[in-house]
């Protein structure tokens, strides 16, 4: 079953969508007068797959993970299907929004997008996020899962606690600062060789591996007081340009390892 | 060509429409008025970010504050206009239009003698503080909007600003608890969280990092928060981490970090 969703100028849309067990599909036809381009999505439970493409429609595919069985009891009881998930979008003639109710669900949600576009995206338990071929500023937030971002120009702010976090850029936006947390996870990124930035790095536990020259830079002294007296200690972070330097990205983990790479030009 | 005054020319060079003489002597104009070169850079900075800074869509909280402003602002010029009532004889009545327009040209002769009077050299001095105050206020403005930013790229932008201040009033201290304590972004909140640090002989600031620890679920913020309070020897701090010690999801590391603060800090 597939429906059509047509967001135009100014129009609050909501479409409810009742569906059984099987995956559900809906398009968003963008209107070419939707403001700022920004996706917002937060999955209650379940992975996100988000794919940039060269098409104007947002197409969302969801499918609930664990297939419900049907089995009679010995009694010739048959369980009822009770809560079927809906998934439906919202615009407010500037941001698209979806979402999903799923009580109890683990639903996947495979999304493709018009490749310029900004994503603003959470899953809060049991699934990774996945972002390929997007041009533009990607928020994700992901306690207890992984996040993985492929192919993207522009800028991220991402974090996650008990996962990994891997990115691979081809181009950043510039004057844009950057972050990226992960409290127990690795943190592997991949910025293009010339690339101008002050990276700040941190790991309580883990190590910090690069390939790219850091210049270090002056630290900036930190103030403590302490029984009314001044200390002034240095801030505890690893700091170097990169190139001519430029905005701040800032990358931490404490049990994690950072390994910071330059991306390979493919000749 | 009219000869443009100071100000006039000072944000002229902070666009860059000046030619390379006149700039330079702007410049040494400047200078000459005590403004140094580092600070006119920051300036140019600043007049940059403010062109460049995206407005974006206000949020309806913005939205609410601005009206509730609006109506504050309302409600005090009419308290003000009740104390005018005994002089509304004036334009009530008995003086006609051209008493007034006389009054009015009288005022404004004595305004233009008394500042011709009170010396002209001071004045080019007085400017400067001026628009030098005033950009600050405005760095200070901008921030605080962009803390409202429906972007957390934008208010990490923010907080990075303030690298740039030596030091914060109160509205930015408050901005910066909030984000701390209620921004949606966890790193949004770490990042203030570093920010705050900075300022931390101030004892708002202090007990504001108590009061937050409540607050935090990232494990991150929970451990940094811990750190701080140890390298700050704050002990007000332990009763607050006592109570986190009572939650049996906590992380491992962060437990152990706590247990650590609080035997430190009891």
């Amino acid at each position: 079953m597939i429906k059509k969703l047509i967001i135009s100028k100014f129009l609050l849309l909501m479409i409810a969508i009742p569906v059984l067990c099987q995956g559900e599909q809906l398009i968003i036809n963008l209107s070419p007068s939707l403001k700022n381009r920004i996706f917002i999505f937060e999955n209650q439970k379940g992975s996100i797959r988000v794919i940039g493409y060269d098409g104007e429609d947002i197409v969302v595919n969801a499918t609930p993970r664990f297939r419900e069985t049907e089995k009679s009891g010995s009694d010739g009881m048959r369980r009822i299907e009770q809560n079927p998930f809906n998934i439906y979008a919202e615009t407010d003639g500037s941001t698209i929004g979806l979402y999903s109710r799923a009580i109890g669900k683990t639903l996947d949600f495979d999304i493709k997008i018009p490749r310029n576009f900004s994503l603003k995206l959470k899953s809060l338990d049991n699934g990774n996020i996945q972002i390929t071929n997007i041009n533009g500023e990607i928020e994700v937030e992901n306690a207890n899962g992984d996040i993985s971002l492929e192919n993207i120009s522009g800028s991220s702010v991402l974090s996650t606690v008990y996962g990994k976090i891997s990115a691979v850029f081809r181009e950043v936006k510039p004057d844009s600062p950057m972050m990226f947390t992960s409290f127990e996870g690795n943190i592997t990124l991949e910025f293009p060789p010339a690339i101008n930035a002050i990276l700040k790095m941190k790991s309580g536990t883990g190590e910090i591996h690069t390939d790219f020259d850091l210049v270090p830079v002056m630290r900036q002294p930190v103030v403590k007081n302490v029984e009314n007296t001044k200390i002034y200690t240095l801030e505890d972070w690893v700091a170097g340009k990169i190139n001519a330097g430029g905005p701040e990205i800032i990358i931490k983990s404490y049990n994690g390892n950072i390994t910071i790479r330059k991306k390979q030009v493919i000749k | 060509m009219k000869k443009k005054d100071p100000k006039e020319k000072i944000i002229d060079l902070l666009q860059g429409n000046l030619t390379p003489e006149e700039a330079r002597e702007v410049i040494s104009g400047l200078e000459k008025d005590g403004i140094d070169a580092g600070e006119l850079e920051s300036l140019r900075r600043i007049s940059h970010l403010i062109e460049s800074v995206n407005p974006g869509e206000p949020s309806s909280d913005m939205d609410r504050r601005f009206y509730e402003m609006l109506a504050n602002e309302e409600n005090e010029a009419l308290a003000a206009e009740k104390s005018l009532i005994g002089k509304r004889w004036f334009q009530a009545s008995s003086f006609n239009v051209g008493v007034r327009i006389a009054a009015g040209i009288a005022l404004f002769l004595l305004g233009w003698f008394t500042a011709s009077w009170s010396g002209q050299k001071s004045n080019t001095d007085r400017e400067m503080a001026d628009v030098s105050n005033k950009l600050t206020d405005l760095k200070q403005t901008l921030v605080l909007t962009m803390m409202q930013q429906n972007s957390s790229l934008e208010r990490i932008k923010a907080v990075n600003m303030l690298n740039e201040f030596d030091s914060a009033d109160e509205r930015i201290i408050g901005s910066l608890l909030g984000a701390l304590n209620h921004d949606e972004n966890d790193n949004v909140r770490l990042l203030s969280l570093e920010a705050l640090i900075r300022y931390s002989s101030n004892p708002a600031v202090r007990e504001g990092l108590v009061t937050s620890i409540a607050n935090q679920s990232s494990p991150m913020i929970q451990l940094r928060l811990a750190e701080v309070m140890v390298a700050l020897n704050e002990r007000k701090a332990a009763p607050e981490f006592q109570k986190v010690l009572m939650n049996s999801g906590l992380n491992y590391s962060v437990r152990n970090k706590i247990k650590e603060a609080v035997t430190v800090l009891l």
